[in-house]
């Protein structure tokens, strides 16, 4: 097994609010490892951007608290110094994110932005950087790039714009790029060409990705491995096989249910989960998901744990038969189905008959 | 850029059209405006009044005078009714004045407000002690803005000037005649004038400098690993400056176009907006009207200018 590249562990991350302190990420675990993808996928305010900027050990500031470790090929980052922050920051993670017109300065050329991150890592003259620029503008995918170099980001469009912040967070060949929401901001075939650069650089370069996103449809394409948040929680982690055949946490059967399909036969309105997620001031003692559930039963009141919990063979053929053994099932099924973790305690073969909603996985 | 021209020139003819028929018509109904009146001197008989109203043309209808008026403006013939000198060689006199107090007080105020804005916004971001700080800052902008000029630069004279001997009692010396003089007699005005803008410009740059910082793309700039100094010179400060910009070229203009009256009269500068004042009190219509007109002109010249330095700086500006 490769060394990880990036390794989160514990991450908390807290914000000190006029209403109380307030956890935004709560205990995240998550591994990537060298020229791979892995997802973040959760709806809007479960946590994954304030994740991704602690990462960055950007959100200190933004006001936040972070505790927890994050090692960068075994580094510490979590209360290393500025100063080798801003090594790493641009050079080695670099950040695309959510809505390029914004995240680009607007009065400033576009390559002079990329440019100046290249000279703020590498001694390089000016025209030697702008030169790097534009052959990083190229490498993304942008026809033309040395007249769009000289473009202001408003000249742009915005599938240029978000192939110009790509080409900034490649400028100086980074380990990783985290991607925050990248197409959130796009039209759907802008997405869809934007998200196969990411695939594509991925597979030229090696570039590492963690990609943030609401949509469990724009994973489905280019992830490894898959972690599902929710509340500032992981509520279910795994490869991207394991999550999109057997998902085992009605949180995700939500959003694989709310992925709209070519297919469906007529007109549907497109499934959503109801409710809106818990107030993170006042966060539930048991499942977070529980209150918006409909599977929810007595045990959700109760604190439950990222584990192990999925059944071989998709649950196919697990009975109640091994009852009384929970530690030596839960070795078996990690064995049979590794690094598959979730955090809900219904019955595996429960969760199989549940999670089908006219014929496909649904809430 | 010639439709930019071609526009602002436009708009120069009307507003000037329009803010000369308003101060003209103005005094026409002003009671005891009558010119003719105060053109006979006290001891005049109602005969010798109306000799100098047939004499001067304000026995005519309002129109002609005003497009009489007008026509000694543009030919550079008005004189005034009081003292009865050219008004344009008069205001080329004291124009010099207004000049070096307008530019000195400018770039002081323009600098100071920068510095103090962005020491204000970076203080409130930090501990306790740097908020106290801040709000010290914020305290003494709002004593500079709020204290009259006649106050302060009385103050300043009296202790400056009559009391240390550090400065001249006020009067104007030419910058070719004694530079050093002109130095000397500029530098408690030019003090006086913009502690009042210092105050204000470094409110707004406050402000802005606090809204730039939570903007995406700084965030950006420090995901590139660029040092907090680059994030704050070549981003933060950069866009804020925008407005400052743009503020900063009309509020020239209005002080250029007599705006400093107050400073001017205290320091007795002969400056334009000394005469202004001057003339209002007699109710001298020529030397009013034509001041006037300077400022609108002096302001529609310099908003234009503003708008080409603020596109040159904004890329998404287009010059209209």
């Amino acid at each position: 097994m490769s060394a990880a590249l990036l390794a989160v562990e514990g991450l908390q991350v807290g914000f000190d609010t006029e209403r109380g302190p307030l956890r935004a990420v709560d205990g995240l675990s998550l591994q990537v490892d060298e020229g791979e993808v892995v997802a973040i996928v959760g709806e809007s305010g479960s946590g994954k951007s304030a994740a991704a900027l602690a990462i960055m050990g950007l959100s200190g500031r933004e006001g936040a608290s972070v505790a927890g470790s994050v090692r960068l090929e075994g580094e510490e980052l979590i209360g290393a110094p500025q100063r080798r922050l801003r090594e790493i920051r641009g050079a080695r993670i670099a950040m695309v994110f959510q809505d390029p017109m914004s995240s680009l300065n607007p009065v400033r050329r576009i390559g002079d932005q990329i440019a100046e991150q290249i000279r703020a890592h590498e001694r390089l003259p000016r025209a030697q950087a702008r030169e790097r620029a534009v052959a990083s503008l190229r490498r993304a995918g942008i026809a033309d790039a040395e007249r769009r170099a000289h473009a202001y980001p408003h000249e742009l469009s915005g599938g240029l714009r978000q192939r110009a912040m790509i080409a900034m967070a490649l400028s100086c060949s980074p380990q990783l790029i985290i991607a925050d929401e990248p197409t959130t901001a796009l039209d759907v075939t802008i997405q869809a060409q934007v998200l196969s650069e990411l695939a594509r650089l991925r597979a030229e370069d090696g570039t590492a990705v963690l990609l943030i996103t609401h949509d469990l449809g724009v994973v489905a394409g280019i992830a490894d491995r898959v972690v599902v948040m929710y509340a500032g929680q992981a509520v279910e982690q795994g490869s991207a096989e394991q999550v999109f055949a057997d998902p085992q946490h009605p949180c995700t059967w939500g959003l694989l249910g709310s992925i709209p399909r070519i297919e469906s036969e007529r007109a549907q309105r497109l499934a959503s989960i109801p409710g809106a997620p818990p107030s993170p001031l006042a966060l539930p003692p048991g499942c977070r998901f529980a209150e918006r559930c409909p599977h929810a039963f007595e045990r959700c009141a109760e604190p439950v744990e990222l584990l192990a919990r999925a059944a071989p063979d998709g649950g196919r053929d697990a009975g109640g038969s091994r009852e009384g053994h929970d530690d030596l099932e839960r070795a078996e099924r990690a064995r049979v189905a590794p690094g598959h973790l979730d955090r809900c305690v219904l019955a595996p073969e429960l969760k199989r008959a549940r999670r089908l909603v006219g014929g496909r996985i649904g809430l | 850029m010639i439709v930019f021209a071609l526009r602002r020139i436009a708009a120069m003819v009307a507003v000037l059209f329009a803010i000369s028929v308003l101060t003209f018509l103005l005094f026409q109904v002003i009671p005891n405006g009558d010119p003719a009146v105060r053109l006979a001197g006290r001891t005049a008989t109602p005969r010798e009044i109306a000799d100098v109203r047939r004499q001067w043309g304000f026995d005519k209808p309002v129109y002609v005078q005003y497009l009489r008026t007008m026509e000694q403006i543009m030919t550079g013939q008005v004189v005034s009714y009081t003292q009865q000198v050219n008004v344009i060689e008069q205001i080329g006199r004291d124009l010099p004045a207004t000049i070096s107090l307008t530019v000195g007080a400018g770039v002081i105020w323009l600098i100071g407000g920068v510095i103090l804005g962005l020491a204000g916004a970076l203080l409130s971001e930090g501990g306790r002690l740097a908020r106290l700080a801040d709000r010290l800052l914020g305290a003494l902008a709002m004593a500079g803005i709020s204290t009259p000029t006649f106050l302060l630069g009385d103050v300043l004279l009296f202790y400056l000037g009559y009391r240390a001997h550090l400065f001249p009692l006020g009067g104007y010396v030419p910058l070719t005649e004694d530079p050093v003089g002109w130095l000397t007699h500029m530098i408690l005005p030019w003090l006086t004038l913009a502690i009042l803008f210092t105050g204000f410009y470094a409110r707004v740059l406050r402000s802005t400098v606090l809204d730039t910082m939570r903007e995406p793309y700084v965030r950006t700039a420090r995901a590139k690993g660029l040092s907090e100094r680059r994030v704050l010179f070549a981003h933060v400060l950069r866009n804020s400056l925008l407005p400052i910009v743009a503020l900063w070229g009309l509020d020239l203009a209005a002080v250029l176009g007599g705006g400093a009256l107050l400073t001017e009269t205290v320091f007795n500068l002969h400056g334009v907006g000394q005469y202004a004042a001057q003339s209002i009190q007699s109710l001298d219509i020529p030397p009013i009207l034509v001041i006037t007109m300077l400022t609108a002109f002096l302001v529609v010249v310099f908003s234009a200018l503003t708008d080409i330095v603020h596109a040159a700086l904004d890329p998404r500006v287009r010059l209209r």
